[in-house]
């Protein structure tokens, strides 16, 4: 026996286990026999655990180069650096599903942990459903789509992997993606609890919250991953194609957005029940949605590394999940009324409505197009394409619409905002967006509506998270006597949903920054140049220096240099190269030349080249590193609302188990 | 009455400031005008552009332009032939589709059947934004009193009314502060 063989072994019996819970939670807790219950936990640990192990051992399989095992042979080789042979773990399907079902696994051990001792309705379903998920992953990988299947004769090296993903943004982007998509299964799981045990009041949103946040934490890390990676590796000066693997990525990200938003609502006011429960249901059916289109190959696009049968298992399992979360909706139809009405259309449950209208209009506008070309296969076998230009002209618009409310919402008061109020708090970030707007027309002498629109509007927002946060702060100043550092830091620790909250959106708008930069205002130019030759774009002047061949193990670099100047000061020497790796020939992969400041970057793709000269597309991409520190902006807000209160309450008091159900191993 | 006026006032600043921008960009081309930065944006068709328009045919998910297949190199081939010897855009861009189908364009049409995929979001949007306001309208029936809302009396709404716009508005913060989690 193999290695490998172990961890076939232990897919199996996780197999098993997870089913035993499913029956053993839902049977427990309706025949209230609490030692199944608790039987019912430890399972979901087991699976956690055999979960680990599979995995551990299929790392073993490549630290080891056991060129036995298919999938190791498939996707990686001897001469690969070490870390790329880890890495492809997720080169491939089965791996990626692999990562999928692990990740499950060890989120529902930490959420059925963290829990083991609250909400003794809910969590028994919250088992079984999470449960459930996490048997459909383990039937596909056993039966579909097995990392573990062995050839009949062993290579004696394996072929390595695709040149693409040779890239060290490809070590960390698939890996957040997957988790993106299954950690969505958490607060899913939750809310399934509460439908099914008729338990809808707020206790199932308080523990769904964190995992909420976190998995959109992790799908929005995903999303800035998979630009950076295409800004660096492909070579067409964007970071954002609207290829539909992209897009279906996209997705649960904005219907997530918004339900962290229309919670809100919920949690201040009892309304919204409904919409909530339901926008919960979109969005991890999007999440399978996503994951069968990366790897059901549902969509053809450049994403599609893998091809395979999975696609009707995932139909069918996205049909179940449909089926069953509505059917429990409906059923619990009357318990999802709400606490209060409304009472002006000038409030902030109206923006949060309106918030929501735009995310989910960009979402589902998304989604059609998307799968558009698929509707019109089928209806008359004609192929039509629907490309970037169809997401700008739609979704532009609807994120200008965001970006404005995202200067409004957080102004108006809850219930019913006055005329006098919204007068005086709109004043500061509108005169603040005007005089930018002036800047721009009159100093930067900038003509496109679009940009003038959206930075005005950015401004605008930016303003009123900069007054909120004044305001804040000159009120505790006002009612504590504290220094302002302090006050701040008092303000947002006693209210991080809100002040974290700021901060992405101050993320947000520092993102929409750099692609306006960089969509409206980019520079292109291509050129075949001679060594010594010369050309000019913008304020500057590039000189080809010539090229260089090296040969390492297992790939062929070839690498140009070119000399960037602006007038007679050289800014940077870049050098953009392509590399043509073993076993993939006919696949060269290419390095960009990147010279990166506030203002531009500049982006120099080696396109083509022979003995004696070398094509090259140059880019000016202005503001594009905004993108990237929107995103680290981003980060750091999530974690100010993410980090844990102090509870000191919680620790000394352990009360005696109430009911069968809370007797704990 | 004063809160009124003051809309109104706020309202003449508003138009006021929207007309003085308004002037502004309009005045603004005539001192800094040039060919990068002109009003109209004067469209020259080039390989590029047209390249942005066309999807290659085997590379999924890149246009003519970005993508680095030889195919996609050919067509740029043609285009730019094409445009030396005169031909427009349009014409340009239907020879391709005689040769390829629809598909490659980028921008699915707006014309039969298809333009769906155009029209189908805006129908969408419209319809969310109509289920909205009928929510909040519908709900607009004065609510009454229920335990734990206590509706005030005579006597205390004879007070607010007492009170100067700023009074009222520290209040407002001091229970803005409270809901906030402050002292």
């Amino acid at each position: 026996m193999a290695a490998s063989d172990i961890g076939f072994v232990a897919l199996i019996l996780a197999l098993v286990v997870a089913a035993y819970v499913i029956f053993a939670a839902v049977l427990g807790h309706r025949q209230g026999m609490g030692e199944l219950v608790a039987s019912a936990r430890h399972g979901v640990w087991v699976v956690t655990g055999l979960m680990l192990t599979t995995s551990a051992v299929l790392l073993y399989s490549f630290a080891t180069h056991d060129f036995g095992v298919e999938y190791v042979a498939r996707h990686s080789s001897l001469a690969q650096p070490w870390y790329f042979n880890l890495s492809a773990f997720y080169g491939g399907q089965a791996g990626s599903l692999l990562v999928w079902a692990t990740g499950l696994g060890v989120f529902s051990g930490i959420a059925v942990w963290v829990n083991r001792r609250r909400h003794p309705a809910i969590m028994p379903y919250t088992m079984a459903t999470l449960m459930t998920i996490q048997l459909f992953f383990l039937i596909v990988l056993v039966f579909l789509s097995n990392p573990f299947d062995r050839l009949a004769v062993p290579l004696a090296d394996g072929q390595g992997l695709n040149p693409l993903l040779r890239d060290p943004g490809m070590l960390f982007h698939p890996p957040f993606l997957l988790s993106g998509y299954m950690s969505w299964s958490i607060p899913f799981a939750f809310a399934m609890g509460a439908l099914i045990s008729g338990r809808l009041d707020s206790q199932w949103l308080k523990a769904a919250r964190p995992w909420l946040l976190l998995a959109w934490a992790i799908q929005g890390t995903g999303l800035l991953l998979g630009a950076w990676w295409a800004y660096h590796v492909l070579g067409w000066g964007g970071y954002w194609g609207w290829d539909p693997v992209e897009n279906v990525a996209l997705l649960p990200w904005l219907t997530g957005t918004a339900f962290l938003h229309s919670v809100m609502v919920q949690e201040r006011r009892g309304m919204l029940k409904k919409w909530n429960i339901l926008l919960i249901i979109i969005t991890f059916s999007l999440a399978i949605f996503g994951t069968l289109v990366v790897r059901g190959g549902l969509l053809s696009s450049v994403h599609n590394f893998a091809t395979s049968a999975l696609g009707p298992a995932f139909l069918a399992f996205l049909g179940f999940v449909l089926l069953v979360s509505l059917a429990f909706f409906f059923k619990r139809g009357p318990l999802l009324r709400s606490d209060q009405q409304f009472d002006s259309v000038i409030s902030k449950e109206s923006a949060f409505l309106l918030n929501n209208l735009l995310l989910v209009g960009i979402a589902f506008a998304t989604f059609w197009g998307s799968i558009f070309p698929l509707l019109t296969e089928a209806y008359d076998g004609s192929r039509i394409t629907v490309g970037a230009p169809f997401y700008e002209k739609v979704n532009g618009p609807i994120f200008l619409g965001l970006i404005v409310l995202m200067g409004i919402g957080p102004l108006l008061a809850w219930r019913k905002s006055s005329w006098e109020g919204m007068k005086r708090s709109f004043r500061w970030p509108l005169a603040a967006a005007l005089l930018w707007t002036v800047i721009m027309v009159g100093v930067l002498d900038i003509r496109n509506w679009w940009t003038l629109a959206g930075v005005s509007g950015s401004t605008f927002a930016f303003g009123t998270v900069v007054l909120e946060y004044t305001r804040g702060v000159r009120l505790r100043r006002k009612n504590t006597g504290e220094a302002i550092p302090q006050a701040l830091g008092s303000l947002v620790s006693r209210n991080r949903q809100r002040y974290g909250g700021y901060i992405v959106h101050i993320a947000i708008l520092l993102i929409a920054i750099g692609v306006i930069g960089s969509n409206l205002h980019q520079k292109e130019q291509q050129v075949t140049l001679a060594p010594g030759g010369q050309t000019s774009l913008g304020a500057y002047t590039f000189t080809f220096r010539g090229l260089e061949e090296r040969i390492k193990p297992d790939e062929r670099i070839i690498e140009a240099e070119i000399e960037v100047a602006r007038g007679d000061k050289v800014v940077s020497i870049l050098r953009p190269r392509n590399s043509i790796f073993v076993n993939f020939e006919n696949q060269p992969s290419t390095k960009i030349g990147i010279r990166t400041n506030p203002v531009e970057d500049i982006y120099i793709f080696l396109a083509a080249f022979d003995q004696n000269v070398a094509t090259f597309v140059i880019f000016i991409n202005p503001l594009v590193m905004w993108i990237w520190i929107g995103g680290g902006v981003f980060l750091f807000g999530t974690v100010v609302v993410m980090w844990p209160e102090w509870e000191p309450a919680r620790a000394p008091v352990r009360r005696p188990a109430r009911g069968t159900v809370q007797r704990d191993a | 009455m004063h809160s009124a006026m003051n809309a109104r006032l706020s309202l003449a600043a508003l138009c006021g400031l929207v007309l003085a921008a308004g002037l502004l960009l309009w005045a603004a081309p005539a001192t800094h005008g040039g060919p990068e930065t002109a009003w109209a944006v004067s469209h020259e068709p080039t390989t590029r552009s047209i390249g942005d328009k066309l999807q290659c045919p085997v590379c999924d998910g890149t246009s003519v332009s970005d993508s680095r297949s030889q195919i996609a190199e050919d067509m740029r081939e043609i285009i730019r032939t094409k445009l030396a010897a005169g031909e427009s855009e349009s014409e340009i861009i239907s020879s391709f589709v005689d040769s390829y189908g629809q598909g490659v364009l980028r921008e699915p049409p707006t014309t039969g059947l298809v333009s769906a995929v155009w029209y189908v979001p805006g129908v969408a949007l419209l319809f969310g934004a109509a289920i909205i306001y009928g929510v909040i309208r519908s709900r607009r029936q004065p609510v009454p009193a229920t335990p734990g809302r206590p509706s005030a009396s005579p006597a205390a709404r004879k007070r607010a009314a007492a009170l100067s716009p700023s009074e009222l508005e520290r209040y407002r913060e001091r229970l803005r502060d409270l809901e906030q989690g402050g002292p």
